[in-house]
């Protein structure tokens, strides 16, 4: 709960029903195919299905094909700096606990130049729903390696191919103290992706999706095997996580996880045998920091009249 | 300034208990320190003295000796922690030159001071005697070797048997002694034992009262032997302001100030000498309703300050020198997307690292131009600690009416600086409001500059119809990313419009002495008390000189270069790096001027002179007077 | 135990949801001196506000003469207008400052319980009355239909939606045959919470007439008990009874079927005989009969569960089904 609401708000009736074209703005300009549409598209899916009002909701972005996000929303957004949404995220929702908000980050932005703030946030555990649209390399500055770029994957920066192994971004949330809900999905299975959104967007605290997203522009075959071999795939599935019965038929391999079991969340993510997509850990005990703002609202009034007594202390 | 009064007869010099014959005297102003090792409560002591001595109706300035090292063994100069406090029967601005009085506990520590030049050449020192006398040889030597090095002076030297004496009343006079010198203190200088032994209970109320009862009765006994054995005394007469008055340090009344101007979030990382106004900040906000974020950087602080200033009410960052650098990219997204925000820096001496808690203001240009891109912004500077409190509600409703940045500039002079000012009269309307979040009427845009004046209505998240992304991106009135070629001119020229007209409501500044004459000294910040007591000094030689002090950078002040030209010259004095005129290699096509001579030369081609130093301490009226003396032009004593 | 200390438990055990209407009640006035500083009256002058605005910092700074027209200092309220904003903003102002006494009332002896705390959230309701008036003279708008004086009286019956999601809770002093629970049911919508403290003797379970699956509904003598009221989200109601009467919770976030919900601890076994002023000791048997037959079909589910061997989700057909039965057979229109 947040600490107060306003009830000139309230007073304004409000019977207006959202459509999905309600949520849409400016003709998405990212290459066709470039697995960001997908999100879009699954995005105001959720914004229509939650029926929110898109005054009362805020997308937040980085810098990078995948932070011209906001863009595409017809709701508030901020076009930020590179690296810098979560931050701004944060002073949004400690303002205003009464605003929606989700991040929308990309690998370089969320995981290499936002490492420190992508670190902070989880352990915040603000409640936001923060996106990593995650491409393995950087696409708006034309094809540098990302923290994510697969070990031998050659880029314009490193063109004998990248020299250090990825890092894992599920490992590393898993990671740190206070995370409270982490899933994978990846673009190009919509329902998947619709499924964890919804569930990352329920959930009390700050959620985080690894969303695996094609870069046709300069990855075109990253995910190829991923698309064209379901055995590839494997579904984390629990009834308090995404449970996919639709995909029985596509994706067999099925693991029965319990999202409330970190240790085998850190182990699967961990494994990269397998592209494992579902809710690896969700925990809503988490404290959440901007509960630290659960104090009476005064009015000026108040305020200076405590503040007088404040200057009693000064007083000579 | 003083004036030596023999006064004969007890009840002239109206102390109690005092000696016939006690020698007096009247001073308009008169600075005293107590050095000791940390831990030795001289800080508690001076700071009983100086809220006594305001009570009182004194000018008081309160300044704190930190020692160089953080936890130093005992008996090192470096380790010499204390306060020094100056008292006037006149509101005192600065911390002055030289100390008049020191109450050393120790040898070492009167050495440091006496090496920083902070002594008067006949000042009076008042130095415990057990380390003469020492069962250490060793200590016994430093004694000899530190009076043999003081000696070049003219310093008269009292000792005194302050442990001997203080262990009568308790078994360990390490705790205690403060209190004992406290009341030699009050004795010297007159002050009123039962406003002392009053203030000694504020200061122990949370603790057991026999520990008042036993500083209390030390007090006592330091005045009773002061009584006895000394035979001289100050006298420095109140001021004679009845208002009440209340005294904090220039963080405080920054924490206080923002705190009456509405702003509820403040986003910071702990960095010197500003860290304290989060310290205040933290526990009024408490009170408040407000939230003081620790940040995990400077970057992020600024980040959430904008995410907050954003959606709502105007927010606030709080740093010194090397955070400001951090927060630049931050500060530039701000300006060009139209969020207002509050930026405190408080400023140390730098680059880098720099003097952690030393004064200077090297920051001024960056406050100014620290940006990549043309960002214009609002720079004001308080110059003293109320208006430390007062620039607060200013710079908010100016952040907020101009859609703009405003940096508020600080220093470690003023943040650490302790003195009284009248108490403010709160007012509702210095309170923010909560934002406007009525709906936005149709076709109006988020960036609808007036292109008059470059203002336009902010479109916060929660005001229906008003759905836009912001960014950083150059954009247009609608804030769609700018692809036309001319956008950009436009918008850089609203932005920059808002300033021209800020400036075209802000008075020009007023003159301090006579309108016109040979040299007219220019500063901002917290050297204004230092300034106008030399300068004023510097007039009673005879001297015609008179000073201007400028609170707003950027927009600058109106009206400068019609009252530079009435002076034949103009020099600024700041705490910051200038090259000396006479240095090697230094010739005046390369000399690098003082950031404020900058500014002024670039922005009203006057050919403006400065002088400046980093020596990590304000500056002192008499260092200012032998400035003004050497840069006088020729034939300017008249 | 008192009745003055009951109520003092009662109070402190909504205390969150209090806090955060009245937080909501400052935030509101606020809000509403917002209103009145930017649309300034035709009357005023501009210079004279923007100097308070601005504080001594700005005396003799700045030319308030020449600011005050560059900042947009509208001067765009009708003397009427703004005279009906000002009166909602002093409402507002005096329920900030009413302190405890406005979330309760006494329900008079052999007086109408429903009457009473329809009364009492009229009179807290004010607060949304005067959002809605600040409103209806902003844009000009009559009051709507029935309304008299939104500044004096603003019953749950005006609330919209969003209002009854944010209202305020109430805390009432009733004496045990006064307590007729059923008339509750229709107030408690949104996340409307009702607590009871009950004097003298009272029925044995009246509160079960309300037990639907979407309302918390607790009975109880042990005050630290109501606090699950305050930790559920939508609406409930408590009360706090003298001592005998049946002890349960029914906390719907606990879980789908009754067996999760509902949570007996205490089922008096003596049948009451004798009316309670106007309530008839068969009305009252029927309620505490109700209860047990509850108890007992939560005692079934349960065993059902052990002998399916599992608890654990996902949750067995059985469990399923009974509470989907449930659900069906009992209630209906939540
Ligand atoms: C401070 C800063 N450094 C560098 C850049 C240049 N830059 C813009 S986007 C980007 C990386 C984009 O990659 P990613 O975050 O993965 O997003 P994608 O384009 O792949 O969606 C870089 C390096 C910048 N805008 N700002
Ligand atoms: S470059 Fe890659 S990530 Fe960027 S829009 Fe094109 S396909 Fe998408
Ligand atoms: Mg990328």
């Amino acid at each position: 709960m947040s600490s107060a609401c306003s009830l000139l708000h309230l007073a304004e009736a409000d019977d207006r029903e959202f459509k999905m074209g309600d949520y849409e703005a400016a003709v998405a300009r990212w290459c066709p195919g470039c697995g960001d549409h997908s999100v879009l598209t699954a995005v105001q899916r959720l914004l229509t299905e939650e029926q929110l009002k898109p005054e009362d909701t805020v997308f937040v972005s980085g810098i990078g094909c995948s932070s011209r996000f906001p863009h595409y929303m017809k709701t508030y957004g901020f076009h930020g700096t590179h690296g810098r949404a979560l931050p701004i995220s944060t002073g949004i929702k400690l303002n205003r606990p009464d605003l929606e908000v989700f991040a929308v980050m990309g690998d370089g932005d969320c995981v290499s130049i936002g490492a420190g703030h992508w670190v902070h946030a989880i352990r915040y555990n603000i409640d936001m729903v923060a996106l990593l649209l995650d491409n393995n390399i950087y696409g708006l500055t034309k094809m540098q390696t990302s923290p994510t770029t697969p070990q031998g994957q050659k880029s314009n920066t490193q063109p004998q191919g990248s020299w250090l192994p990825p890092m894992n971004p599920l490992s590393v949330t898993l990671g740190v103290t206070n995370a409270s809900f982490v899933a994978q999905t990846v673009e190009w299975v919509p329902s998947h992706l619709f499924a964890t959104l919804k569930e990352a967007f329920h959930h009390k605290g700050f959620s985080f999706v690894r969303i695996l997203q094609r870069c046709p522009a300069y990855l075109p075959k990253l995910f190829e095997d991923a698309i064209t071999d379901p055995e590839r795939i494997e579904l984390l599935v629990h009834p308090d996580g995404v449970e996919a019965k639709d995909l029985e038929g596509v994706y067999k391999d099925r693991v029965y996880h319990d999202p409330t079991d970190i240790d085998a969340a850190r182990r699967f993510a961990e494994d990269q045998s397998k592209v494992r997509i579902g809710v690896y850990f969700r925990d809503e005990s988490r404290p959440r920091y901007e509960e630290t703002r659960h104090l009476p609202t005064l009015t000026a009034e108040e305020k200076l009249s405590v503040l007088d007594q404040e200057f009693d202390r000064y007083a000579v | 300034m003083e004036t030596k009064l023999p006064i004969v007869g007890a009840d002239a010099s109206g102390g109690k208990g005092s000696p016939k014959g006690r020698q007096i005297t009247q001073a308009k102003m008169s600075t005293v320190e107590i050095v000791s090792d940390p831990g030795e409560g001289a800080q508690k002591c001076a700071q009983i003295f100086g809220a006594i001595s305001a009570k009182m109706g004194n000018g008081v300035w309160t300044v704190e000796i930190i020692p160089a090292e953080i936890q130093p063994p005992p008996r090192l100069p470096a380790g010499a922690s204390g306060n020094r406090i100056r008292i006037g029967s006149v509101p005192v601005t600065n911390w002055g030159d030289r100390s008049k009085v020191v109450v050393a506990l120790n040898d070492q520590v009167l050495l440091a001071r006496h090496r920083l030049d902070a002594l008067e050449d006949d000042a009076i020192v008042l130095i415990e005697n057990m380390w003469k006398d020492h069962t250490d040889e060793d200590i016994r030597q430093q004694w000899v070797d530190a009076m043999e090095e003081v000696s070049d002076r003219n310093y008269r030297i009292i000792e005194i048997p302050m442990e001997e004496e203080c262990l009568k009343i308790v078994d360990n006079p390490r705790r205690g002694k403060n209190m004992w010198v406290l009341g030699l203190l009050c004795y010297l200088y007159d002050r009123d034992l039962e406003l002392a032994a009053a203030q000694i209970a504020d200061t122990f109320r949370k603790k057991a009262q026999e520990i008042t009862d036993r500083n209390v009765e030390l007090l006592n006994a330091g005045f009773s032997w002061a009584a006895e054995n000394l035979g001289f005394g100050f006298e420095v007469r109140p001021i004679g302001d009845d208002r009440p008055h209340v005294v904090m340090n220039g963080n405080e009344a920054l924490a206080m100030g923002a705190v009456a101007s509405g702003m509820d979030l403040a986003a910071m990382y702990p960095i010197t000498p500003a860290t304290s106004v989060s310290h205040h900040l933290g526990e009024e906000f408490l009170k408040f309703g407000g939230l003081l974020h620790q940040a995990e950087d400077e970057i992020a602080a600024a980040g959430v300050a904008i995410g907050a200033s954003w959606s709502g009410k105007c927010a606030f960052t709080i740093t010194s020198g090397p955070g400001l650098a951090l927060k630049t990219e931050f500060i530039g997204l701000a300006i060009m997307t139209e969020i207002p925000l509050v930026v405190v820096d408080v400023q140390r001496g730098g680059p880098s690292t720099g003097l952690p808690t030393k004064v200077e203001q090297s920051d001024l240009l960056a406050a100014l131009y620290g940006q990549p891109g043309d960002a214009p912004r609002v720079v004001i500077a308080p110059a003293t600690i109320e208006e430390c409190f007062y620039s607060m509600i200013t710079a908010r409703k100016i952040a907020e009416a101009f859609r703009t940045v405003v940096m508020v500039l600080s220093d470690a002079n003023l943040a650490t600086g302790v003195s009284p000012f009248p108490r403010p009269e709160l007012d509702p309307s210095w309170v923010a409001a909560p934002p406007d979040l009525s709906p936005i009427p149709e076709g109006l845009r988020p960036y609808d500059w007036d292109p008059q004046t470059g203002l336009s209505r902010r479109f916060i998240p929660g005001s229906p119809g008003g759905m836009h992304t912001l960014t950083g991106l150059a954009h247009d009135e609608g804030s769609k990313v700018a692809y036309d070629s001319e956008i950009n001119q436009r918008a850089s020229a609203m932005r920059s419009r808002k300033l021209a007209v800020f400036q075209s409501t802000l008075k020009p500044p007023s003159v301090n002495g006579p309108e016109e004459g040979d040299m007219l000294v220019v500063g901002w910040g917290s050297t204004k008390g230092a300034i106008e007591e030399a300068v004023e000094e510097a007039r009673e030689e005879g001297l015609s000189v008179s000073n201007l002090h400028l609170t707003f950078l950027s927009p600058l002040e109106p009206g400068l270069k019609e009252i530079f030209s009435r002076f034949k010259k103009v020099v600024t004095i700041e705490i910051n790096y200038s090259d000396e005129p006479d240095d090697p290699y230094i010739t005046p096509e390369n000399r690098r001027l003082g950031q404020l001579a900058w500014l002024l030369r670039a922005h009203i081609l006057v050919d403006v002179d400065c002088w400046t130093r980093v020596l990590g301490e304000p500056l002192r009226p008499g260092a200012i007077l032998n400035a003004i003396r050497e840069k006088m032009p020729e034939g300017g004593v008249s | 135990m008192p009745s003055e200390d009951r109520i003092a438990q009662a109070l402190e055990a909504i205390s969150d949801t209090k806090d955060f209407f009245v937080s909501s009640v400052a935030m509101s006035a606020e809000e509403v001196r917002g209103v009145l500083e930017r649309e300034r009256g035709v009357n005023e002058n501009p210079q004279v506000r923007l100097a308070h605005e601005l504080g001594p910092f700005a005396a003799g700074r700045i030319d308030l003469e020449r600011l005050a027209p560059v900042i947009g200092v509208n001067e765009t309220l009708g003397e009427e207008t703004r005279r009906k904003i000002q009166s909602a903003f002093e409402a507002l102002m005096d329920l900030k400052k009413a302190g405890d006494e406005i979330f309760t009332a006494k329900v008079p002896l052999d007086g109408y319980l429903r009457g009473t705390v329809f009364a009492a959230l009229g009179r807290v309701g004010v607060a949304f009355g005067a959002a809605r008036s600040v409103e209806w003279a902003l844009h000009d708008i009559a009051p709507p239909e029935g309304v008299e004086d939104a500044l004096e009286r603003f019953p749950p019956n005006l609330w919209n939606r969003a209002e009854r999601g944010c209202s305020p809770p109430i805390v009432i002093e009733v004496e045990g045959q006064d307590l007729r629970a059923a008339s509750l049911g229709e107030l408690l919508e949104g996340s409307q919470k009702i607590v009871l403290v009950v004097n003298g003797p009272a029925a044995p379970a009246p509160l079960v007439r309300l037990i639907t699956p979407g309302v918390t509904v607790i009975q109880t003598d042990d005050p630290t008990q109501l606090s699950a009221l305050a930790a559920s989200p939508g609406p409930g109601v408590a009360a706090l009874m003298p001592e005998g009467a049946a002890k349960f919770t029914h906390v719907p976030g606990e879980g789908k079927g009754l067996n999760e919900r509902l949570n007996v601890e205490y089922l008096p076994e003596k049948e009451p005989k004798r009316a309670l002023g106007a309530i008839s000791a068969f009305q009252q048997v029927e309620e505490l009969r109700q209860l047990a037959s509850m108890t007992a079909s939560v005692e079934a589910m349960a065993t059902m569960e052990v002998e399916s061997g599992s608890g654990a989700p996902p949750m067995d057909e059985a469990g399923q089904l009974a509470s989907w039965l449930i659900h069906q057979a009992n209630f209906t229109g939540v």
